[in-house]
């Protein structure tokens, strides 16, 4: 199931209703779901923020295959930003010191079982992988 | 879709989905709170960074004049997210 997302902060309810579409035929368990949800609109926020020299939409391409769950983001025409080389995020922060920024990226490896990227032809490919556990 | 609401003074309940689309209409609400409150997370389906980023907004605003925020009924997932991000130290949660 594939679709394309306008890079806007105000896709992410689309891409949300996307995923609520995906999984209605599916037996995904929802904290995988919720893994999966949490993933896509970090890695989408990332790229409206931090990528808009590419001005296409970002294509989300979901699928379920053996026992993983798989999500291929593709952001088109920008400069590479691979998320697994991001910079930690310092958990140990005083409290008036903590900010949200890097949170997402954070939260997407800590949770995601495999996070692939790839910069090819001058397109940012992300490919998650989930497993389902199942068998 | 996300739902706040002021419940009282002492209380907010959040339910719902809190993507970043979300954070303008949770900052209507948040930002006209001055003093400790709870927030009754029993509603609230999901929560990313960006959800993230208006509580702790909300927290060190109120910790600058001693209040503080208490989430309370976080479902199992995002009870986890809050662990992971290392957010479970800043604010308490019951």
């Amino acid at each position: 199931m594939r679709e394309s997302f306008p890079k806007l902060i105000s896709s992410t309810g689309a891409l949300h209703e996307f995923v609520d579409r995906f999984a209605e035929n599916q037996p995904i368990p929802e904290e995988k779901l919720h893994t999966l949800r949490l993933a896509l609109e970090e890695l989408f926020t990332n790229m409206v923020k931090y990528s808009p020299e590419g001005k296409e939409d970002v294509t989300v391409e979901l699928s379920v295959v053996d026992d993983s769950l798989r999500a291929h983001l593709v952001d088109y025409s920008v400069k590479q930003f691979d998320p697994t080389h991001a910079p930690e995020v310092d958990l140990d922060l005083p409290p008036e010191e903590i900010t949200p920024g890097g949170l997402g990226i954070h939260l997407t490896l800590k949770m995601i079982d495999k996070v692939e990227y790839e910069h090819r032809d001058g397109d940012s490919h992300t490919l998650l992988t989930i497993y389902l556990g199942r068998s | 879709m996300l739902t706040i609401e002021r419940i009282s003074t002492d209380l907010i309940n959040l339910g719902g989905r809190f993507d970043a689309s979300q954070v303008d209409t949770a900052e209507a609400v948040l930002n006209e709170v001055g003093e400790s409150i709870t927030i009754d997370c029993s509603g609230l389906d999901y929560i990313s960074s960006a959800g993230l980023g208006t509580l702790i907004a909300t927290q060190q605003r109120l910790a600058e004049s001693g209040g503080a925020l208490t989430l309370s009924n976080l479902s199992g997932h995002i009870r986890d997210v809050f662990r992971i991000s290392g957010l479970d130290q800043l604010f308490t949660i019951k």
